[in-house]
């Protein structure tokens, strides 16, 4: 398994390239709703699912399950 | 479809990919001088390297119906070496009567060092005393911003021909600069770390296409030739015209390239033809 270190090392780039990428779409999806091409989907439950992800990447984590936790919020729900 | 590949790396790349690239319509390529993964100690080194590109490539592409064309340079990261770079400037001029030598670049700055800064300045006169194109790299990732910034600065004290002048590899937070200045501007795509293709196809919708160019990574370094394809893909995805990918991909290049007349190759219009009628 790699060090902290070499986790930093192997993934920074990447980690780097993917962020760029969701913010470009995030700022796709703000310039199609601006330019008036049609409705916003505010209450679209995929945007909304989208929000959710990235509070969970931006939140203090006690355990590392990010990952796992994403999966969740674009899981549908088991029944009860 | 039309491609010109208009920044490769031919040397660093197989035969295999200039056929895949002559399947997909690549009818053109033009290869700058880079660094070769470490760095040379020689003179003599460089104006090989210039006959490589130059007199050899372009036979290895013409078996694929590829035009080659090329650059030459000492590029930013040996630029670190000023006297180096003095001697290779000696004679580079003799490679401008080549005829696939387009004019002088990959040029820049990495680091933005105080002989880096010199040695791009030394080369950017002599790309104007001799009349060619210059092709600009910026740095990659976080030495961007200062690198665009301390280009547009040392260009400033030149009086040359803005439209003849092509800064490359910009991203969102350089494009501007470079496109405000009158500078062509170049987009370079990677498969993962730098600019991709979806990125470029939404900088293309904020400020269009006029003075723009897109090309592939194509290195020895992880990169793909065919990250341009997937560009011009996402710009169908996007509902740009077949004609708008042709002016993008194919005419843009076109335009820069020829205010080089050794570049021959001229912009294309799309034309339906009328039943019955005759093609000539």
């Amino acid at each position: 398994m790699l060090t902290p270190a070499e986790v930093v090392d192997e993934y920074y780039l990447e980690v780097r390239c993917k962020l760029l990428e969701i913010a470009a779409i995030m700022d796709r999806y703000d310039r199609s709703v601006q330019r008036g091409d049609g409705e916003a989907l505010g209450d679209d439950p995929r945007l909304k699912q989208c929000r959710e992800s990235l509070a969970v990447l931006n939140s203090p984590q006690e355990e590392p399950n990010r990952a796992e936790q994403i999966a969740l919020v674009f899981s549908h729900p088991v029944p009860a | 479809m039309y491609i010109v590949q208009p920044h490769y790396h031919a040397i660093a790349r197989t035969a295999q990919d200039y056929e895949r690239m002559a399947m997909s319509g690549v009818v053109a390529v033009a290869e700058p001088a880079f660094w070769a993964g470490f760095d040379r100690d020689y003179p003599e080194t460089f104006l090989d390297y210039f006959k490589q590109i130059s007199e050899f490539e372009p036979t290895r592409a013409a078996m694929y119906g590829i035009r080659h064309f090329s650059w030459v340079a000492v590029n930013p990261k040996e630029g670190e070496n000023v006297a180096l770079t003095e001697a290779v400037l000696e004679k580079m001029p003799e490679f401008f009567d080549n005829p696939n030598v387009l004019g002088v670049g990959e040029i820049g700055l990495h680091k933005s060092t105080a002989n880096e800064c010199k040695t791009f300045e030394m080369q950017v006169d002599m790309a104007l005393k001799h009349n060619q194109l210059i092709l600009i790299h910026t740095p990659h990732l976080d030495d961007k911003v200062i690198g665009t910034t301390r280009i547009l600065e040392i260009l400033e004290n030149f009086d040359c021909d803005r439209s003849r002048v092509w800064i490359d590899h910009v991203e969102e937070h350089t494009v501007k600069m470079v496109l405000d200045k009158g500078y062509w501007a170049g987009m370079t795509l990677y498969p993962l770390t730098k600019m991709t293709g979806e990125r470029a196809a939404d900088i293309l919708e904020m400020y269009g296409w006029e003075r723009m160019l897109v090309n592939s990574s194509a290195d020895w370094g992880p990169s793909d030739p065919f990250t341009l394809q997937e560009c011009v893909l996402e710009c169908k995805r996007r509902k740009f015209t077949e004609q708008q990918v042709l002016d993008i991909f194919h005419n843009n290049p076109c335009r820069f390239l020829s205010q080089n007349p050794k570049w021959d190759i001229k912009p294309i219009r799309i034309e339906t033809i009328e039943e019955g009628a005759t093609v000539n």
